[in-house]
């Protein structure tokens, strides 16, 4: 077993005889190996029982705000919200917008 | 996907369950916090959902998952890393000895790891614990595989000399 391959088998988290005739006598593939073993004791964690119905009641909860928003964008595209917005104007005397708007509508003079 | 993009909650929840455990460990690892970590993974099921309607297979579905996720390292975390949790204690466990002894030799690996450039601790997360070859952790990392190899290169050896004690 040459070098490549042994730092192959190594990566693959395998022991074999072979390998470790070739760690004898190889102090960079040993050191290679006792790295990989020990970035092993990192541990890791478990999601537990309840992780996949958080991510599910998050992605509802998407869905939702999603529809909404295509439902807004649905009646923006037919004109409907400033279609209606105008309207609340319409009982206003025509070149009044400008004094509604800046707040000068009502006033005396 | 297709049917994670229909709508299929059931699909849904098979995407969540096969991946999860992989993509908790790998924010873990890379956090080393777990409240962040799992906030992470969620997101990036959140995104996947999103995106599932635009999802092309271009790249196969694992390297494009992953992505999203070296993503979420490399240009998010920084912004949400604002820690809302306080870092992960380290060493917690008491006795008996052997069991302190294992706990402390855990958070110095997860601390040293923690402790390498982003995408070095990218790479050796990808290629060390999610079992990517080095050119897989190319195409997750969108970069040369001669890039990962040397990102790999050095992430050993920044290993090797934070760890020395602890090895033979």
């Amino acid at each position: 077993m040459d070098c490549k391959q042994a730092r192959e088998v190594i990566e693959a988290g395998q022991e074999a005889l072979a390998l470790s005739a070739h760690l004898e006598g190889c102090a960079e593939c040993r050191a290679e190996h006792d790295l990989w073993g020990l970035l092993g004791e990192a541990g890791g964690l478990d999601p537990g029982p309840t992780f996949t119905q958080r991510v599910l009641a998050r992605m509802k909860e998407e869905k939702k705000k999603g529809s909404l928003w295509e439902h807004l964008q649905a009646l923006l595209g037919r004109g409907f919200v400033p279609t209606r917005a105008l309207d609340e104007f319409s009982d206003f005397p025509p070149g009044s917008f400008g004094a509604v708007i800046f707040g000068g509508y009502g006033r005396a003079g | 996907m297709t049917l994670v993009a229909d709508g299929d909650h059931g699909a849904a929840a098979v995407l969540v369950s096969r991946h999860q455990g992989r993509l908790l460990n790998l924010f873990y690892r890379y956090t080393n916090d777990r409240l962040l970590a799992e906030d992470l993974s969620q997101e990036v099921f959140l995104r996947v959902y999103k995106s599932a309607p635009l999802y092309q297979p271009r790249a196969p579905f694992q390297v494009w998952l992953y992505r999203v996720a070296k993503n979420l390292c490399l240009n998010e975390l920084k912004a949400k890393r604002v820690r809302e949790h306080p870092p992960e204690p380290e060493a917690e466990i008491p006795t008996p000895y052997d069991e302190l002894v294992r706990a402390q030799r855990e958070a110095r690996v997860r601390r040293a790891i923690e402790e390498l450039p982003e995408r070095q601790r990218l790479v050796l997360l990808l290629h060390r614990f999610e079992g990517f070859s080095l050119s897989d952790t190319a195409a997750v990392m969108e970069t040369t595989p001669g890039a990962v190899e040397q990102l790999w290169v050095r992430a050993r050896a920044r290993l090797r000399t934070t760890l020395a004690d602890l090895l033979p």
